[in-house]
């Protein structure tokens, strides 16, 4: 009798738990949603409609001519985060919400990291032996 | 002696239920307008630029409610808040007291209630915007056009 019990419970959770599982995945209908969950993947938390309002912001102050490059922009998300917040989340937070609300300015982030790095100072000093 | 004393004490308690205490209704020098707001040498534009970077969702959100007015209502808050900002300390300190205790006197907030809430209705976001709106441009009328 205690071993149908258990059985029954056990068929029971199961039950509930498969649904739950075909359920989940899937994109959202809601942007916002997807948004924060991309964002949970970085370790970046805080409220979901605070996040939202912050990438669409950035969306739009890049639309408005405020900022001019993903530099501005991550100034700007960084001034928003979390003090803890790393720049290199900051930057995710970034690509997220390009991608998520105003996808058209994402080549402004690969630009960035396309861009070539500046060249090496030259050396200070008097010439070395060999050079002279 | 000791009805002599208690007659003072009385006297004592009657004279300080005489003089009341500020009735509640009355300004201090922190509301119902925030003092960095009353204190900033700061103009409009600036402040706004300045509230625009440091508390984005509430100048966006104060922004929405201002496009959503009629235009006539959008002017008159617009003139209305650079009237103030020309007042200077003691101006702006009347003004507050004048707003506190007559729910009349501001003749915009018929039209708009919430008309002024950038400035005067959230002390962190006066005190975020006043700490560095000296660094940005006087004059900047991008700060009304925020769509």
């Amino acid at each position: 009798m205690k071993t149908k019990r258990l059985a029954s419970t056990v068929l029971t959770a199961i039950a509930l738990v498969v649904p739950a599982l075909a359920v989940a995945a899937p994109a959202n209908a809601d942007p916002d949603t997807d948004f924060y969950n991309e964002l949970h993947i970085y370790g970046i938390y805080g409220q979901k409609d605070y996040n939202a309002w912050i990438g669409k912001i950035a969306c739009k102050r890049l639309w408005n001519n405020l900022d001019h490059d993903a530099n501005a922009s991550a100034t700007f998300v960084k001034r928003q985060l979390n003090k803890n917040t790393t720049t290199e989340q900051t930057y995710q937070f970034l690509g997220a919400a390009y991608r998520t609300y105003c996808p058209e300015k994402l080549p402004i982030l690969t630009q960035m990291s396309g861009a070539d790095a500046p060249p090496p100072a030259a050396p200070a000093g008097p010439p070395l032996p060999a050079e002279q | 002696m000791l009805r002599r004393a208690s007659f003072a004490a009385a006297a004592v308690c009657a004279v300080t239920l005489v003089i009341p205490a500020n009735a509640s209704a009355d300004a201090t020098d922190d509301y119902p307008i925030p003092n960095r707001i009353l204190k900033t040498t700061c103009t409009v534009d600036q402040y706004m630029a300045a509230t625009r970077d440091t508390d984005p969702i509430y100048y966006e959100r104060y922004m929405i409610d201002y496009h959503n007015r009629p235009v006539d209502v959008q002017n008159g808050a617009r003139d209305r808040i650079y009237w103030f900002f020309s007042l200077d300390y003691a101006g702006r300190r009347q003004y507050s007291e004048d707003t506190a205790t007559n729910v009349y006197y501001e003749q915009m907030a018929t039209r708009w209630g919430n008309w002024a809430k950038l400035f005067f209705n959230n002390k962190g976001v006066a005190a975020h915007g006043t700490d560095v709106c000296m660094n940005y441009p006087p004059n900047d009328p991008t700060v009304w056009d925020w769509t």
